[in-house]
């Protein structure tokens, strides 16, 4: 149904040439998964799927258009990207425009709102567990009806609790509803209330229990940069964790050193790996909308959403912030009030 | 941690602060030449101002082995570039909270307003810094352990 809704919008773009390119979802080899694509044609548009296995978040592929160099001679396409937005993902769009990375005219926004998404490797041991066949997923459908995850396939149906499968940040989404569109998909959803349930037993633990528990998760970063590469609020040409061995002459300026500054070392050593996360969470503090998409792409599991959904935490309640709600210039780092709190200063 | 509390008589703890040229170093300079004493672990590194101090840097210091850090500015609203320090100070009292977060303990990492005629104010945050050091010990989570 929904899947229709969106390969008729994304096919008249393409077919009308509104946009230049579509941004969204087609079905993943393994037939659980969905794939993010570029489709350039109506008939790649009839090809998307809009359905509980969409997790990636569609921004982060909008910075590959900054990346694109231009051939010779060749003009600017000045036409929008059309793009396929969740909930979540609406708000990191809208996140880029606040930081004049896109303007809102640049981006043709396809939303849909969003009643959860699968965690899908969760999904798959459950249906390995039921000994159900796999080659049955070529033909699979999902959707999520209530509190239940329906599988069909083959004229059979499948169900699975919605709280064993779904994605975590899915069970605290407060913004369900795109909050940015140009086109809407769907029917509103409630949203979830506003509460961090998830960060209740960390907050519980001493320090020195957090401690070990960080130092064990930090030390298995192979420091892939998966999340830095996912995040759609990380843009910058030159990473600050990630930056060639400057070579230091006698000539090099003070400000030049500054700038190749190493803020941590390359080699995935347990502190050097506890100085990225630390730079990373920095970085983002006031800035990431909790997409989740970190916490999903690592390769050794490390739980980054309990930091990202901290430092949420710890924004909203002392600064009453949020970023990515609108597309007005907002920014928590470059804002200051004569009374915000003074915590902490001697 | 028994070894770091027998220690803890002779330990000397390296402090790096990180000072705004026109209030909080001015004040240490003012502790100075009026002769204020107060204990040589700090170790001064002059900032124009407060909201130069990229967190990052606080990172570093302890990454090098700095078993304590320190950061002052101009008071709010004395700021020689007007606006500085609020930006500071926002961005401080959050990545303190992150070091919280995951488990560093907050009195490693301190934060001050000082103006240039406090010199006995510098040398007041100067101790209460390294009573809160010796207490907790050499900092040895976060020091790089290979040679660089
Ligand atoms: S976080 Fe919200 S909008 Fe995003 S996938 Fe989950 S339910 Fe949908
Ligand atoms: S994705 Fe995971 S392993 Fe890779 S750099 Fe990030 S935290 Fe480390
Ligand atoms: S830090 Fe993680 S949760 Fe936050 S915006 Fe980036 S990918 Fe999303």
């Amino acid at each position: 149904m929904s899947n229709d809704q969106l390969r008729k919008i994304a096919s008249t773009l393409l077919a009308e040439g509104k946009v230049k390119y579509f941004l969204g979802n087609v079905r993943g080899a393994d037939g659980f998964s969905s794939k993010p694509t570029t489709a350039r044609t109506p008939e790649e548009a009839n090809e998307f799927v809009w359905d509980p296995s969409c997790v990636n978040n569609m921004a982060s592929y909008l910075h590959e258009d900054k990346k694109r160099i231009l051939k010779r001679g060749e003009e600017p396409d000045t036409r929008p990207i059309g793009i396929f937005v969740k909930g979540c993902d609406s708000r990191s769009v809208a996140l880029n425009i606040q930081e004049h990375i896109f303007e809102r005219e640049q981006i043709y926004i396809v939303g849909a709102t969003c009643e959860g998404v699968v965690d899908v490797p969760k999904l798959k041991k459950a249906w390995m567990k039921r000994g159900l066949p796999v080659a049955a997923t070529n033909t699979l459908q999902l959707s999520i009806v209530g509190n239940e995850v329906i599988a069909s396939f083959d004229g059979k149906q499948e169900k699975f609790a919605k709280d064993d499968v779904i994605m975590q940040r899915c069970k605290v989404c407060r913004y369900p509803n795109p909050v940015i569109h140009d086109e809407l998909i769907g029917e509103q959803v409630e949203p979830k209330p506003d509460a961090y349930p998830d960060l209740e037993e960390m907050e519980a633990m001493s320090p020195a229990e957090r401690w070990a528990f960080w130092t064990d998760q930090f030390s298995n970063c192979v420091r892939c940069l998966a999340c830095r590469n996912v995040c759609p609020a990380c843009y910058c040409r030159e990473c600050s964790v990630q930056r060639s061995n400057p070579a230091f002459g006698p000539r090099t300026t003070p400000t030049e050193k500054m700038a190749k500054a190493q803020f941590s070392n390359k080699t995935p050593t347990k502190e050097d790996n506890f100085n990225f996360h630390m730079s990373r969470m920095y970085h983002m503090t006031g800035r990431c909308t909790n997409c989740g998409e970190c916490n999903r792409v690592c390769p050794v599991g490390i739980p980054l959403r309990l930091l990202t959904r901290k430092m949420d935490k710890d924004v909203r309640e002392t600064y009453d912030h949020e970023s990515g709600l609108d597309t007005e210039p907002k920014n928590l780092l470059a804002e200051y009030r004569d009374d915000d709190p003074e915590g902490g200063f001697l | 941690m028994t070894d770091n509390n027998e220690n803890n008589e002779n330990f000397e703890p390296k402090i790096i602060a990180f000072l705004c040229t026109w209030c909080s170093y001015a004040g240490a300079d003012l502790a100075g030449s009026a002769r204020i004493q107060y204990p040589t672990n700090v170790k001064i590194i002059k900032v124009m101002c407060s909201s130069r101090i990229n967190p990052l840097f606080v990172l570093r210091a302890f990454r090098k082995g700095a078993d304590g850090v320190l950061v002052s500015g101009c008071h709010p609203g004395d700021c020689h570039y007007l606006t500085g320090n609020y930006f500071t100070r926002r961005r401080l009292i959050l990545f303190k909270k992150q070091l919280e977060w995951v488990g560093i303990d907050p009195r490693r990492f301190h934060m001050s307003w000082v103006s240039a005629s406090e010199g006995q104010g510098w040398a007041d945050v100067v101790n209460k810094v390294i009573d809160d050091v010796k207490e907790l010990g050499p900092q040895d989570e976060m020091k790089r352990k290979v040679v660089e």
